[in-house]
């Protein structure tokens, strides 16, 4: 009785033509050297259903698995090192001050044959804005003039590094003609420039992608690495929304790939503790972005106003152990606010942390601020995701030994998100966050994001705030003007850092090679899978 | 009788329109804002306020409540989704068969299952049969439905390997749900089988009939029973409206994409579009199942039909 | 004239008081005879006894502090230093349901009380006043009971957050309805009887003759309601921790333990089969309770 989306009719031939045909000729020649027989498919399961596949919407884990670079295609994209590579856009250069000139290919068509040209680009941007995905880039992007059919100009109006390449990469560019004749703006039906079309969804359960018939892109030397074709002809995506069955689902076989959401518990069925896969596995193994720490309430209603408070409290907590505790190896003690995934982290930042544990350290600290054994109550606020939970708990555990009694208070995320903004509601939440960049990933420390002239953590310190505003701009922006935020806000103990997690793309052993992309999501057409 | 039927057809619009005000004015003042949610972490304050003006929640109560009440009820548009962008009365559309297929199976077993351990262990009164069903009856509905679910899934998924721990692929998938679905509601339907049947065997009729010397397999199942069927019959309609509702938490434990699921996530976001959408449309079915129920039920036994017009004669005088 | 009413009426209040009281006190002596005649009704109340005594003095009776962490021995199985075994940070699990029954036990009265005090409340009001007040109070329980309970309740909890009275706030807004049914109905059957409609003739105010002459009348059917609905909020309160809403781990809430659990059910069944026997005893205690009570206070229910 689901609903489900057939557009083999617009396939006439192509990929339906030849499936079950393992090897066909339009499929490009990376499989050529295989000894053993491919598959043409491979199952993959999600944690989370896609419920929309509009170009625009927010980012989301099974939309970016499911139809980023694979059914839409943006101007440009970074490569799993940060390299940025040109898909839609022949080259984009800086013209002046900014300014950047975007040339396209002058044969983009999409899946129904829509040709691409500079308007559309600017249609998408619209879109894009108007739908919300992009309503933070407002204050960067400025207006596109158009040149000719495939040049344009932006204009943007913020020096921010990574402003860029994140408008480049994160709007998606549809035919506005194929746009407008879709019923329901490509919530079901999406047409886009990629190699992969959608073939059927489910609500909730199922999504399959195949591939079109011909990719626009015919140079094989010009193709990007998200367009390539290997012998994937098709990708099967299950829904499983229980993070213990969906560990279960891998190791029955149900599916080939779990690109995310396997949790620390599971892991030990597929890793083993040096993160090398078990019998019967594959793993491509990927430092996470998100970057957990415990904000300090640093307004005057709080006893975390004293930085000596704030400062015994991270000497007090033992993050190592409650590392190895919670996560074992699976996540690594944060020494700084940033972590090497970041291209501007300053590796000699891991030698030492900024706050080892010392609890006799802490316990001076704390008389220094005026405070005898149980003096202190402090209210932690964290959100309903079980690990937070446990962290939350060995925190107070810590810091009783320290004489400082902890509440902890769970609220779910909702809530969370807008509790943040009182200013007495709180001494301290754990959290977590990322970014493009180290300061991307610090927006709390920013007293532009927030309009009662104080920061996320209530702060107003002008030093911070230039040292900021440095970090974050692109003239300014390098390791060492963010190592000395990094420097600084360790120093005033704003944010304690505890810890960033690996990220793990698991596979069963049919899939013997495995290629990914930024967002975790496998490169179907760059992995290799064996058949049954 | 048709005057009563109307009326209590009629009387379901101001009630499902309390339901849509209740509802709204409850996510109305729910804290937590759906622009922050949608922006995520890293979104600024100012962000979040200029997506809160585009999104229409700076509005007064009021004003918003009048335009959900009309769009909802004079445009029949439950609105599109926060998270989404996607049509909430479609995907719950979508998403009805399998909560659907759940609440009726489960029903269905309620009734196959319960009704004969009840009426077994009437007519065994404190027998074996009786105990067994009494005590498998009260352990029923003492067990949490999603522990249970747990549990099954521990020892027919992980340990047997013989039935799918989630999702709707086959038939398979759904034994596991709808028995635990199913569970609290069949020993329900076991306790007041029992008790309505041990009513109707004690009788003054029954006892006359046996006097009478009717054979004792007649009396219970030729007239006993009959009887006790009709309070059963409000009971399996509340069940299935109930069900409906129920199936939330198993449809979250087997990764069923039903509606309770699409619900849920949709409170933790601040998704307000589709939990009024949601809460109307389950609102509705639920009212109309027990309008059914209600109607049956004045059919089969006719007293109701005459209590009715007791009261209302009797109403009537008052007012008058 | 007007003195000779007030003196006939007062001998007259005294003596329909002290009959009711009378038969109440006689009834109450039957029921609980009644009571203690079934042997699963005691064993029930007996089970009772003790997990309220465990919820009271789980302070002294814990072998360990609920929040006490022990990295070292962490997910350790049940062994004679922890009979239940410890969670994945090595907090004791048998102190941690000991701590728990506070929680959960004190949900499910307090919720439920509420619920019956709401629901005394509104069925009061609606069974004495007849006409408009009536009538809307009636039509709100129709609303009410349109939505689907466990829905109702996860919505409003959500509304309330996660803290306690939120919880058992949350969890009593679908009892309120129901039980104003039965109340309205049982004072609608009551105030047509003699002794109220002596009170009324003799002028007693209208609320003086609900709080003194017809609340009382109705305690059996509310007792009833009480103890067979608390079961029902235990698990209740459960599923909501399990939703991610009510009440919330670190707290350990029976629950907020299953919840908190759960993650790790393939390797450490204990977490989640522990505080899942304790609910399902405690639920099972109170229903035996509320069945033994039904049949004791409600002679024509009896079998």
């Amino acid at each position: 009785m689901s609903r489900v989306i057939s557009r083999r009719d617009f396939l006439k031939g192509s990929a339906a033509g030849v499936a079950g045909v393992a090897f066909s000729g339009i499929l490009g020649g990376s499989f050529v050297m295989a000894e053993e027989e491919l598959a043409d498919s491979i199952t993959v399961g999600l944690q989370v259903d896609p419920e929309t596949f509009g170009p625009w919407t927010m980012a989301q884990a099974a939309r970016q698995q499911i139809m980023y670079f694979t059914i839409f295609e943006p101007l440009a994209m970074l490569t799993v090192d940060g390299e940025r590579e040109m898909v839609l856009a022949k080259s984009v250069e800086a013209e002046g001050d900014m300014c950047y000139r975007i040339e396209l290919y002058d044969y983009i068509y999409d899946s129904i044959g829509n040709h691409i040209t500079a308007s559309d680009v600017i249609f998408s941007f619209d879109q894009a804005i108007e739908q919300g995905a992009l309503s933070w880039a407002t204050k960067y992007l400025d207006h596109f003039d158009q040149e000719d059919d495939y040049t344009l100009l932006m204009y943007v109006q913020d020096e921010s590094a990574v402003a860029l390449d994140m408008l480049l990469k994160t709007v998606f560019i549809v035919s506005e003609e194929s746009y407008n004749a879709s019923s329901d703006g490509f919530v079901t039906n999406p047409i886009g420039t990629g190699p992969y079309q959608l073939d059927s969804y489910t609500s909730g359960s199922e999504a399959k992608i195949s591939l079109r018939g011909e990719y626009w892109q015919t140079d094989d030397s010009l193709i990007s690495t998200s367009a390539t074709t290997g012998s994937i002809e098709s990708v099967t995506f299950k829904v499983i929304t229980d993070t213990t069955q969906l560990a279960l689902a891998l190791e029955m076989g149900d599916v080939d790939a779990v690109p995310v959401g396997i949790t620390t518990t599971d892991l030990g069925n597929f890793l083993n503790d040096d993160r090398t896969p078990k019998d019967g596995y594959n793993v491509e193994t990927l430092l996470n972005p998100l970057l957990y720490f415990m904000a300090f309430n640093c307004g005057e209603n709080s006893p975390c106003a004293d930085v000596n408070v704030r400062q015994a409290i991270s000497y007090a907590i033992d993050m190592d152990a409650i590392v190895t505790n919670v996560f074992g190896t699976d996540a690594v003690t944060a020494t700084t606010n940033s972590s090497p995934y970041y291209a501007d982290y300053d590796e000699s930042l891991d030698e030492a942390p900024a706050y080892g544990y010392d609890a006799d350290k802490a316990k001076e600290l704390l008389e220094e601020a005026g405070y005898s054994d149980g003096d202190i109550t402090l209210e932690l606020m964290i959100n309903t995701e079980s690990n937070y939970a446990q962290v939350a708990s060995l925190v107070q555990a810590y810091l009783a030994v320290i004489g400082i009694t902890v509440n902890i208070t769970t609220y779910e995320s909702g809530l969370f998100t807008t509790t943040k903004n009182s200013e007495t509601d709180w001494d301290m939440f754990l959290d977590c966050t990322q970014g493009l960049n180290t300061p991307g990933r610090m927006g709390l420390l920013d007293i532009n994001g927030y309009t009662t002239g104080a920061n996320g953590v209530f702060v107003t310190d002008d030093t911070l705030q230039t040292l900021f505003e440095t970090a974050n701009a692109a003239t300014t922006y390098s390791t060492e003007t963010v190592t000395d935020l990094l420097t600084y806000v360790d120093e005033m103990d704003y944010v304690y850092p505890m810890f960033y997690q690996y990220s793990y793309v698991l596979t069963d052993d049919e899939v013997t090679e495995i290629s990914v992309d930024r967002n975790y999501s496998l490169i179907y057409g760059k992995c290799t899978v064996l058949a049954d | 009788m048709g005057k009563y039927l109307i009326k209590r057809i009629l009387w379901l619009i101001p009630v499902i329109l309390g339901v849509a005000i209740l509802i709204f004015t409850i996510m109305y003042f729910v804290p937590g804002d759906p622009a922050a949610i949608i922006l995520g972490t890293s979104a600024t304050q100012q962000d979040i306020e200029a997506l809160r003006e585009s999104m229409g929640l700076n509005e007064p109560y009021i004003v918003q409540l009048g335009s959900f009440l009309k769009q909802t009820f004079l445009e029949f548009d439950l609105g599109t989704s926060y998270a989404n962008g996607v049509s909430v009365s479609k995907s719950l559309m979508e998403r009805l068969p399998q909560t659907a297929i759940i609440a009726v199976i489960s029903c269905l077993m309620q009734i196959i299952i319960g009704i004969p351990l009840g009426v077994t262990a009437a007519v065994h009164h404190n027998k074996w049969q009786d105990r067994v069903s009494v005590v498998a009856a009260m352990i029923g509905i003492s067990i949490p439905n999603f522990w249970l679910a747990y549990m099954l899934i521990l020892l027919f998924s992980y340990n047997l390997g013989w039935l799918p721990a989630f999702g709707t692929d086959s038939w398979m998938s759904y034994i596991m749900p709808c028995f635990c679905a199913a569970l609290a509601g069949m020993a329900n339907e076991v306790r007041y089988t029992r008790t309505y049947m041990l009513e109707q065997i004690r009788s003054d009729y029954v006892v006359t009939a046996r006097a009478k010397g009717l054979p004792e397999r007649t009396i219970r199942y030729g007239h006993a029973l009959p009887n006790t069927l009709i309070p059963l019959i409000t009971g399996i309609g509340g069940s299935l409206g109930a069900a409906l509702g129920g199936t939330v938490i198993i449809e979250n434990v087997f990764s069923i994409p039903g509606i309770g699921q699409y619900m849920v996530n949709a409170i933790g976001n601040r998704d307000y579009p589709v939990v009024r959408g949601g809460v109307v449309i389950l609102s509705i079915l639920f009212s109309i199942i027990m309008l059914l129920v209600d109607i049956a039920y004045s059919f089969i036994d006719p007293r109701i039909k005459s209590q009715y017009i007791k009261s209302s004669s009797k109403k009537n005088k008052e007012v008058g | 004239m007007a003195d000779q009413t007030k003196t006939v009426s007062e001998a007259d209040r005294k003596l329909f008081k002290q009959q009711a009281r009378e038969a109440r006190i006689k009834s109450f002596r039957e029921g609980w005879y009644r009571m203690t005649r079934n042997k699963a009704t005691v064993i029930s109340l007996v089970v009772i006894v003790i997990l309220v005594l465990i919820a009271i003095l789980a302070p002294i009776i814990s072998p360990y502090d609920y929040a006490a962490v022990d990295p070292l021995n962490a997910n350790q199985g049940p062994s004679l230093a922890h009979p239940f075994g410890t969670d994945n940070i090595g907090r004791d699990l048998m102190s941690r349901i000991f701590y728990g029954a506070r929680y959960s036990i004190a949900i499910a009265f307090v919720s439920q009380g509420i619920g019956i005090l709401g629901g005394i409340l509104l069925g009061a009001i609606a069974g004495y006043f007849e006409g408009l007040l009536s009538d809307v109070l009636m039509r709100l329980c129709d609303i009410l009971q349109a939505i689907p309970a466990t829905l109702l309740a996860i919505v409003v909890s959500q509304s309330l957050g996660s803290g306690f009275l939120a919880t058992t706030i949350a969890l009593s807004i679908s009892t309120i309805p129901s039980v104003g049914r039965i109340v309205r109905s049982l004072i609608l059957q009551i105030r047509n009887q003699e002794f109220i409609e002596a009170g009324r003739a003799i002028d007693c105010s209208g609320a003086r003759l609900i709080i003194r002459h017809i609340l009382p009348n109705i305690i059996p059917q509310v007792i009833i309601s009480f103890t067979g609905g608390l079961s029902g909020k235990i698990i209740e309160s459960a599923s909501l921790s399990y939703l991610g809403l009510g009440i919330q781990p670190p707290t350990p809430e029976w629950g907020a333990l299953l919840s908190d659990g759960k993650a790790y059910i393939r390797y450490y069944p204990h977490l989640v089969i522990a505080p899942g026997i304790f609910i399902i005893i405690a639920a099972l205690a109170f229903n035996l309770v509320g069945d033994g009570l039904r049949d004791a206070l409600d002679p024509k229910l009896r079998d």
